[in-house]
């Protein structure tokens, strides 16, 4: 449905699709609007609403407490029945037609506001009157059944809550932890180590291989020494000149 | 439901015989029921 009208300096269009179709057919409908169709008709048109001949039938969503408190006011609501264990069951309440719905009296829309507001105070009551009960019991599980101890138990204290009176347990806690971190000792797996080859130095000659010792000797005339000594040759120097 | 201002617009002047500009809320309704 397109709403075309000239708002002030330019045409405005006001577009609507209806997801489901109406039961109305929107082209007979908008043949009969005439002039004398006011902004709530057209309200209801847009709702997909027959506004002359047979309106859509409105769901309404109500717990059953709702519907029971509603039926005997609105005497044209009828209620799919819930069953009976379920006290907060939801049910589908389908409401009278639209003319039928707006024929609700004055007297019984003062009626059903009064109803509202008496049922709300009472509720409002209640719930005040289930909050003490519900503490009273509390208290009365915990004075039977909670332990008689003074003793703090250890559920329930907030990890974050400090104590007052507990140094000497807290030093002598730290004292235990650091005592048992000096003496905890680290196992470390055993394993092989492999002799790494070339790791420093040359590597020794393998002991299968001949050795041939040269020995290097000066001809007899020519061991002479400076010292004059005749004892000199063939003595170890150092020594010998001591 | 093609048309948009003008063609309405037009639509409505031409085979309607109405002002436009007349402030009027006019409405169209598509060959199908949901718009």
């Amino acid at each position: 449905m397109k709403i075309l009208y000239w708002h002030r300096n330019g045409f405005a269009l006001w577009h609507k699709v209806i997801g489901k179709p109406p039961e109305v057919s929107l082209a007979a409908a908008a043949r009969a609007i005439g002039s004398d169709t006011d902004a709530e008709q057209l309200e209801w048109l847009l709702d997909g609403y027959d506004i002359w001949t047979q309106p859509h039938e409105m769901l309404r969503f109500f717990t059953r407490h709702e519907a029971v408190m509603l039926y005997p006011v609105v005497g044209a609501v009828y209620y799919t029945p819930c069953p009976p264990y379920r006290a907060l069951q939801v049910c589908w309440i389908r409401t009278p037609s639209l003319p039928a719905r707006l024929k609700v009296s004055e007297e019984s829309l003062r009626q059903l506001k009064q109803a509202h507001q008496l049922l709300q105070t009472e509720h409002r009551h209640t719930l005040e009157r289930k909050m003490l009960l519900e503490e009273e019991v509390r208290f009365l599980k915990d004075y039977i059944y909670g332990r008689s101890s003074e003793k703090l138990p250890g559920v329930g204290v907030s990890p974050d809550q400090k104590m007052l009176f507990n140094e000497a347990e807290v030093l002598a806690a730290i004292e235990a932890a650091e005592a048992a971190e000096a003496q905890r000792a680290t196992t470390v797996a055993a394993h092989e180590r492999q002799k790494r080859p070339h790791s420093g130095g040359r590597e020794a000659i393998p002991a299968h291989l001949p050795r041939v010792e040269i020995l290097h000797d000066l001809p007899p005339q020519d061991k002479w020494c400076t010292h004059e000594f005749e004892g000199c040759v063939g003595q170890r120097t150092v020594s010998s000149v001591r | 439901m093609r048309k948009a201002r003008n063609g309405l617009a037009a639509l409505a002047q031409e085979a309607m015989k109405l002002d436009p500009f007349s402030g009027a809320l006019m409405v169209f309704v598509g060959g199908g029921s949901t718009r």
